[in-house]
């Protein structure tokens, strides 16, 4: 099981096609555009949580439709996990500028 | 009012705010605009660490060249002022500096090599003047030489 701290990629397979989640700087800079403020304790989790897995589509799947990926959200299983890893993912955009970790990448399956 | 500080307290920056800010270090590392915002996240690590070999390299060439200066000075003693009566000059090294451990012990096997080539031609020379020398003497003395 991949360490949740250390996760940059979140890949699950439904209906048939394989979405590999993850974040870039430019999604995170349109995330923020649209409202996302990370770390603020003001907005609750679940609006965060809609948010950051909106923001981990436009990566590798920017087409999908916003159906798809609320009843992709709705689907997915352990949703307090799923919340920690995008968090996490998002972080790294940003430590990874700062540290002088290697961390590699380290991938995450989600269960729907 | 004196001492009321009227200022907002600043907003902490956005990461996008972060990012902008960083992204022109990257660019002088060599990074693309697409690799920086659209690629993977951590390979900005990859790039910190080529960057840092990089000026280690170049660190260690500029050193480099100064130690070879410094020999070269050290071969032309008249160009360096007045130097003492006796004060011969140096020998240029005769091929670059050895840049690793290894390669400074194959040089010092290598040179083991010449210098006992070196010793048994000598002995070998040595060896055939004597006979010649033995030679001579003996047709000198009349004498048969086996």
């Amino acid at each position: 099981m991949a360490d949740i701290k250390q996760v940059n990629q979140i890949n699950f397979d439904y209906n048939g096609k394989h979405y590999c989640l993850e974040y870039n700087r430019e999604a995170v800079k349109r995330m923020e555009a649209a409202g996302f403020k990370p770390g603020e304790s003001g907005s609750t989790p679940l609006i965060e949580l809609d948010m950051l897995w909106a923001g981990a589509f436009y990566k590798n799947h920017r087409k999908e439709s916003s159906r798809i990926i609320e009843e992709l959200l709705g689907k997915m299983k352990d949703k307090d996990k799923l919340l920690e890893a995008l968090r996490n993912m998002v972080a790294e955009t940003y430590n990874s500028l700062m540290d002088e970790g290697d961390e590699g990448n380290v991938e995450w399956t989600a269960t729907i | 009012m004196d001492g009321d500080d009227l200022t907002e307290p600043s907003e902490p920056p956005t990461l996008a705010e972060i990012f902008t800010q960083a992204f022109p270090y990257y660019l002088s590392m060599g990074m693309t605009y697409d690799e920086f915002w659209l690629g993977a996240p951590s390979l900005v690590r990859a790039y910190r660490k080529a960057y840092d070999m990089k000026r280690h390299e170049r660190n260690y060439e500029m050193w480099m060249q100064g130690r070879y200066i410094f020999d070269a000075l050290r071969c032309a003693p008249l160009l360096v002022g007045f130097p003492e009566e006796g004060v011969k000059p140096g020998n240029y090294p005769d091929m670059p500096y050895p840049l690793t451990a290894q390669e400074a012990k194959e040089r010092e096997i290598q040179r083991e090599n010449e210098n006992t080539k070196r010793f048994i031609a000598q002995l070998e020379a040595e060896s055939k003047r004597n006979l010649e020398k033995a030679k001579k003497e003996a047709v000198k003395n009349g004498r048969e030489y086996d």
